[in-house]
């Protein structure tokens, strides 16, 4: 991932700055021209959506969808890291097994349509929460399962052994050895996990739910509310955003400075 | 051959265990599988058909499929979808990348602007614009997978560029008496395993999602097929078409991709 370059401060930094933000700038101005001229329903102005975001986040029967889908993915996201760890532990321990989870689970999984997950969820289990997070582990799964077992791959084998030769307890050593070691792995999994979760796994809340930021978006577009789609779109940008930066990047700078072998 | 004590295994005799070892990699694979399909067929006497189909009955759609041309048009269909969403966000994203590489002042802006605002927008949300734009046919399709694609060539390509070598280029420079660096023998071999690595993940992530936007917004391909299936809970013909995917991506992966990535991983492997 391109992480981006600080700016030099000096006359270059300051271009680069006034571009960049002259450039949103200017794209908001376009934005705003173009939307005068198109009906609201094809185009919301910037304003309108402005608006609809704000309420979003403020009136508590708007409020309630985004917290839903939160909590939702939250609990999916944990269940998966869960199952992923579990996962890689058994394919640690057996040879067979890990045979079995790469060549035909991972691969099966990895291919499977999320779409074909939402429809069989639904079909088997109902429209509940149960089967929102269902769908979302399904879909999230492939991709916390690699970044495990490449974490499991790249562990130094005689740092866990000294890990055993220092205890018996082999919690312990799984607690304080394995996991610190692996945590680096685990957290870049939870990173690309939660974009798609934000992403691309919220297309569970699209079949039938009736709660949550999916729901809302089918209601926004049947209602042709297209300064709702702008606004739940932007509600998004920001989760994801926010967490990337305010948690998950912290925590994996403070993981990788942890492994800094020279000290 | 000497039999080294393999662990977790109780040899009975000389020649079995050495066949064991050869074939294990065999045994286990498909016998994983044949456990699998015959747990899905106990499981599907007791549930009904409408539930879960057996797997025999998926199978006898599945070969109707191939004899009647519908799958195939709806699968051709889908398939052009991806192409040329993934032509689309390599020219998008590639032009994104070569701008930043070459125009400092603009480095900023794509890195630190456009591409992580790109990131992180909603697949979900890309497709309801277009939808609210182009309508339910083919352009809102692409529309929304060409706009997911696009971050992820761009941050590929954009990896790939900041890796060039820039002593390598220079003793390309150096080595000829033309003024730009040799772009044909050099810059492109350089680029070829992260362009590669783009199309593979974009492949990949391409048909995750083009099925949910042509469900939702397009008017042909598989996801359209899947669509109607639902309407008509004709289980047999979702679970048909999911087989037929998974084992469609299942082999472009193995037998088109991995074989690829182990030729280029030899061929451009430096340092």
């Amino acid at each position: 991932m391109v992480e981006p370059q600080t700016a030099r401060p000096g006359a270059a930094g300051l271009t680069s700055h006034g571009l960049a933000e002259g450039a949103i700038l200017l794209f908001v101005l376009l934005w705003w021209s173009t939307a005068r001229g198109l009906p609201a329903f094809v185009l919301p102005g910037p304003w309108d959506v402005l608006r609809t975001f704000g309420t979003l986040l403020v009136e508590p029967s708007l409020l309630i969808h985004v917290g839903v889908s939160f909590a939702r993915i939250t609990a999916a996201l944990v269940l998966t890291m869960a199952l992923a760890i579990g996962l890689g532990l058994a394919a640690r321990a057996s040879e067979l097994f890990s045979l079995v989870l790469e060549a035909r689970i991972l691969l099966v999984l990895n291919s499977f349509p999320g779409v074909g997950w939402a429809i069989l969820g639904v079909m088997w289990f109902g429209v509940s929460n149960g089967t929102v997070i269902f769908i979302q582990v399904a879909i999230v799964l492939p991709f916390c399962l690699i970044a495990v077992l490449e974490g499991f791959r790249q562990i130094d084998a005689e740092l866990e052994e000294m890990g055993r030769s220092f205890t018996r307890r082999r919690w312990l050593s799984f607690t304080r050895v394995t996991l610190p070691l692996l945590a680096p792995f685990l957290i870049s999994g939870l990173r690309v996990a939660t974009g798609i979760a934000w992403k691309i796994a919220l297309v569970a809340e699209l079949f039938g739910a009736q709660t949550g930021l999916g729901y809302l978006l089918v209601q926004a577009q049947s209602n042709a509310n297209a300064a709702m789609v702008f606004a739940i779109c932007l509600v998004i940008v920001v989760i994801v955003f926010a967490l990337d930066r305010l948690l998950l990047r912290p925590l994996a700078q403070a993981y990788s400075r942890n492994q800094g072998g020279t000290s | 051959m000497p039999v080294s004590s393999a662990p977790g295994e109780a040899a009975p005799s000389e020649a079995a265990p050495s066949l064991w070892r050869l074939m294990r990699r065999d045994i286990v694979l498909h016998g994983f599988t044949v456990v699998f399909v015959a747990m899905w067929w106990g499981y599907a006497q007791l549930v009904p058909a409408y539930l879960l189909p057996g797997p025999w009955s998926v199978l006898q759609r599945m070969a109707q499929f191939l004899t009647d041309p519908t799958l195939t048009v709806q699968l051709m269909a889908s398939l052009g979808h991806v192409a040329t969403a993934l032509v689309l966000s390599f020219l998008i994203g590639g032009a994104l990348a070569v701008t930043a590489h070459a125009v400092p002042v603009l480095r900023l802006l794509i890195d630190a602007r456009l591409t992580p605002f790109l990131n992180a927008f909603s697949g979900i949300g890309w497709l309801f614009l277009a939808i609210l734009w182009f309508g339910i046919n083919s352009v809102t399709v692409v529309f929304a997978v060409t706009l997911i694609l696009t971050p992820f060539t761009t941050i590929n390509i954009r990896t790939g560029l900041n890796e060039l070598d820039r002593d390598l280029v220079e003793l390309g420079r150096s080595l000829t008496r033309s003024r730009l660096p040799p772009i044909r023998t050099l810059i492109v071999p350089m680029l070829v395993p992260y362009g590669f690595a783009a199309l593979r993940t974009g492949f990949g992530v391409a048909w995750k999602v083009v099925l949910t936007a042509e469900l939702f917004g397009g008017n042909v391909g598989v996801g359209y097929l899947l669509n109607t299936a639902r309407q008509e809970f004709d289980t047999e013909t979702i679970f048909a078409v999911i087989v037929f995917i998974i084992l469609f991506v299942a082999l472009t992966e193995t037998v088109l991709f991995r074989p690829l990535q182990r030729r280029l991983d030899r061929r451009y492997r430096h340092g």
